[in-house]
């Protein structure tokens, strides 16, 4: 498989199966809540971004329960899930890190400037 | 009982291909129908008989988009229609940028001024104000959006072919209120026709792999050229056909011919050595084949407007050669539909107990 960047998406759909296995309106839930509402998925964009985990190896079925007269699909993190998105947040961090300490550096100058 | 929503929500989910849906469509069904109680939990009865929003009916057509035209790490089948469609797109995106640079040239040459060329004493100037150049030199924004895509850049293509199509969206409105009949069904197809390589595009998604840019650059130049002695043939021709015969001689050298021409050409071509190469992916006959229909169309279309125009000695020839393009194109796409669809069957089969490239399931 080519080697892909990360969508937003991906990153907090993983970022919601780290501590428990979730069906598909929890994951939904979750992702709201992890974003602080901005990424709001719809069901149509949830399951494409699904259906390329579980095709790579990302997230697999955990269980499938009865719920109001549906069988709701319980969905988990893999251990290569795991890694990658261990990967992605140590990337993001770092990412952050270094704007973070431009940002400290450059502030006092623009600050002094106005 | 199934509700009015959830079987409008599946009406929604037959955009996407049926082993698609065989593998995750209860499951989108039972979230799509939880998040609508959610979302007004105090009316059940109200959510039921309701409709699935245009945001989740789009995200549903974004995923049938993107499960049809796979890019890298797509099973066989995406990845070879999403292949044929992006090479749709460059194609006509190919057109628009030879079609800009013909224009250029030919202006500067009836102009008189290339030196060392011999004037072009058959053309007329294609503008007549300094304004009415500017306004033809727009048609140059198609090279832009063609070379992004041909060196891997398909969002910024994306955007500049949008950008590029707004001066022919402009021509064509103006064309079409300006006139002093009603809005011809030719005027519309070619506004439809000019804009097929803008919905291919669709296609350039975040994993569609790069173009291998030589042979696209190299087909820019060449393809003006081709175009530009097609040209130069009939201005040469031109002076010497009786003006009854007029049109039959346009006819044969217009843009439609062109287009039927260069693909029944491409056709011919990849037909007689695509069995040479029966495991290759069938991208190219699937992309030709796909070209067919709209270049059909637009010839038939713009010679049934021509015949309007034409004198009763012009009706036979004109509809003879028209006739003849029609037939080269159906035959030849008809062959390269048959080539593609059987490589296509082959694909399924084989790429069945692969593993990484399967139909999506949840193990």
């Amino acid at each position: 498989m080519a080697a892909r960047a990360m969508t937003e998406p991906a990153f907090f759909i993983l970022t919601a199966l780290i501590d428990a296995p979730r069906h598909g309106y929890g994951i939904v839930g979750e992702v709201a809540d992890l974003s602080g509402g901005r990424v709001r998925l719809k069901i149509g964009t949830l399951y494409g971004v699904l259906d390329r985990l579980v095709t790579d190896g990302l997230v697999e079925l955990d269980r499938e329960e009865p719920h109001q007269g549906r069988l709701r699909r319980y969905y988990r993190l893999t251990d290569r899930g795991l890694d990658v998105l261990t990967t992605e947040a140590t990337r993001q961090a770092a990412n952050a890190e270094a704007a973070t300490q431009r940002l400290a550096a450059h502030r006092p100058a623009t600050t002094g400037g106005l | 009982m199934s509700s009015l929503l959830e079987d409008r929500y599946r009406l929604v989910l037959r955009m996407l291909p049926s082993d698609y849906r065989q593998a995750w469509e209860e499951d989108m069904v039972a979230s799509f129908m939880q998040a609508a109680y959610a979302a007004a939990p105090d009316d059940a009865e109200g959510v039921e008989i309701g409709r699935p929003s245009f945001a989740e009916t789009a995200s549903v057509a974004a995923l049938a988009l993107r499960v049809r035209l796979g890019g890298t790490g797509a099973a066989p089948r995406p990845f070879v229609w999403g292949e044929a469609v992006r090479r749709v797109a460059l194609v006509g995106l190919l057109a628009h940028a030879i079609g800009a640079l013909v224009g250029v040239v030919y202006s500067i040459w009836t102009f008189n001024q290339l030196d060392g060329v011999i004037p072009l004493t058959g053309g007329t100037p294609l503008f007549g104000s300094l304004w009415a150049a500017l306004w033809s030199l727009t048609a140059v924004l198609w090279l832009p959006p063609y070379l992004s895509a041909v060196h891997g850049h398909h969002r910024a293509a994306r955007i500049l072919a949008v950008i590029a199509f707004i001066p022919v969206m402009i021509k064509s409105v103006i064309g079409m209120t300006d006139g002093p009949g009603a809005v011809t069904p030719t005027q519309v197809y070619w506004l439809l026709f000019a804009a097929l390589p803008l919905f291919a595009m669709a296609a350039f998604g975040p994993d569609a792999p790069r173009v291998r840019a030589r042979p696209w650059l190299i087909a820019l130049p060449v393809g003006v050229v081709a175009v530009m002695a097609a040209t130069a043939i009939v201005l040469a021709v031109q002076p010497h056909v009786d003006e009854e015969r007029l049109l039959p001689l346009l006819i044969l050298a217009d843009r439609p011919s062109l287009w039927c021409a260069g693909l029944t050409g491409a056709a011919v071509v990849h037909l007689s050595i695509e069995h040479r190469r029966p495991r290759r992916m069938p991208v190219w006959p699937l992309a030709l084949a796909l070209l067919v229909p709209p270049v059909l169309i637009l010839r038939v279309i713009t010679l049934v407007h021509g015949l309007l125009f034409a004198g009763t000695a012009d009706i036979a020839l004109t509809v003879t050669i028209g006739a003849v393009q029609c037939a080269a194109l159906i035959v030849t796409g008809a062959m390269l539909a048959l080539v593609a669809a059987r490589r296509l069957r082959d694909l399924r089969a084989a790429a069945e107990p692969a593993p990484g490239q399967t139909a999506p399931t949840v193990i």
